[in-house]
């Protein structure tokens, strides 16, 4: 949350966060240049160079898709997805050092210009064994570049956060084009089954977790739940509430949270506008609901982030009877005051 | 995320899965896990292994004394086929043969020399 845009909005979190990518990165990086240069002294420094990056790359690539999923199926990992971002920045730089290192080495050399080269140095698109694999990792570097550039809050906010989700959401097709890239190429001239196990072994996780955690996903949304005569969902008893927490329903298709603050209810739609993040999976710090991801705040009664800020949410009315709480499912424009419901 | 980004999330994935998972299927298949070695020349610091998928690896254990050591591609008449490439020093280089090549021979093109002849 920033009243101004600046190239990285350091804290705490994101200071350690960073240092455990970095040394990570680093670490690897030493241990497979040490492991290559025992194993396999005549590689030059180039292809170890290629090699290295290139492993980490797609490493760091797996880390970041599996942080999703695994966050909707158990929210004790939300702290690995805090600064999802800069693991993100840092891979596209991996690849980016792969990726030059191979235009360099391999493209530089002839008469035509280095990027044509990728293209028409192998024109046997139709064979799967000799398949102009580079074109594949050009691709997704393309799109690892604009994700990267555009992983800022200014572009967050510019672009609208459905078209930003959207666009970056195209990681999928870039991590596609990587294995395709990997398995025609670098597989192709050196088959190894311990290599080509794990990498379909980390296909298996990602698309095993995003396909569950879906399902999962999906049989909330489909949940029916009871209308009274006017129309209002019943939703649950209101003691099952924590004080300062919220439970989350689906109302029309859309999550929405409800929270107990000092004894009474308020209903919020349940994404941040900041990132998408669950605020009902968040608490209520100082007065205002506090989105568990980045830590953007709104207020129970009206869905406004406190002034200075402008992000709003839709609300939504409550009504106790009985000591049930229940829901109008038509949701409040944004930022509508309604008053919180006495439990 | 909102319901349509959580639609597109599952449908995205169920595609992914079903498509990544039937490539990798072709690809693993067209893989050769079993290259063979050739017989190396005895005297000579050359190694050379095909894989089925029309890989040639030659490893060149030492310095050639020659000025010049082309690589060349010997086709299914036996005659001499298509340049594949230059060995320039010690190290592993990989060249992509034809359908029809039935191996590869070294030639040092200044003194018109062959260095080394290999057939698969």
């Amino acid at each position: 949350m920033g009243l101004d845009y600046k190239f990285v909005l350091w804290n705490k979190h994101k200071k350690t966060y960073d240092k455990f990518i970095a040394l990570g990165m680093v670490l690897y990086l030493i241990l497979f240049f040490v492991l290559t240069l025992v194993t396999n002294a005549e590689l030059t420094v180039e292809t170890i160079i290629i090699r290295a990056f290139g492993s980490l790359a797609i490493i760091v690539l797996h880390i970041i898709l599996i942080i999703g999923p695994l966050t909707r199926l158990n929210p004790k990992y939300l702290p690995i997805l805090y600064n999802r971002r800069h693991l993100g920045v840092s891979m596209f730089l991996a690849a980016l050092v792969h990726g030059l290192f191979s235009i360099i080495n391999f493209h530089t050399l002839g008469d035509k210009n280095p990027i044509v080269s990728i293209f028409t140095s192998n024109m046997d698109y139709g064979s799967l064994h000799n398949f102009p694999f580079q074109v594949l990792g050009f691709f997704a570097l393309l799109i690892l570049f604009v994700m990267a550039s555009t992983s800022h809050d200014f572009f967050l906010k510019n672009l609208s956060p459905k078209i930003w989700k959207q666009l970056h959401m195209l990681v999928y097709l870039a991590y596609a084009l990587v294995i395709l890239h990997v398995f025609l190429g670098a597989f192709q001239q050196e088959t190894s089954l311990f290599t080509i196990g794990i990498l379909i072994l980390g296909f298996l996780m990602i698309s095993g977790l995003h396909v569950i955690a879906a399902f999962k996903e999906g049989k909330i949304d489909s949940a029916k739940g009871e209308l009274d005569s006017n129309g209002w969902l019943k939703v649950c008893y209101t003691d099952e509430i924590e004080e300062s927490r919220a439970k989350i329903f689906t109302v029309k298709n859309e999550r929405v949270a409800i929270f107990k603050n000092e004894d009474k209810l308020s209903a919020i739609h349940n994404v941040c506008k900041h990132q998408g993040g669950p605020l009902g999976e968040g608490k209520i710090v100082d007065g205002c609901i506090t989105c568990p991801w980045h830590g953007y705040q709104y207020l129970p009664h009206n869905g406004q982030s406190p002034p200075p800020f402008t992000e709003k949410v839709n609300t939504y009315e409550l009504k106790v009877l009985e000591g049930i709480v229940y829901i109008n499912p038509d949701a409040m424009a944004e930022g509508t005051e309604v008053a919180p419901i006495v439990c | 995320m909102i319901a349509s980004q959580r639609k597109a999330h599952k449908f995205i994935w169920l595609g992914l899965s079903i498509l990544i998972a039937a490539l990798l299927v072709l690809v693993i298949k067209d893989l050769d896990f079993s290259s063979s070695t050739l017989e190396t020349q005895k005297g000579l610091p050359f190694e050379a292994m095909r894989s089925e998928n029309s890989i040639v690896l030659v490893k060149l254990n030492e310095p050639l004394k020659t000025p010049s050591a082309l690589v060349y591609e010997i086709n299914a008449n036996k005659e001499l086929g298509a340049v594949l490439g230059e060995l320039n020093g010690k190290g592993e280089y990989k060249f992509t043969l034809s359908k029809n090549a039935v191996g590869i021979t070294v030639i040092d093109k200044i003194k018109n020399q062959k260095i080394y002849t290999t057939t698969f």
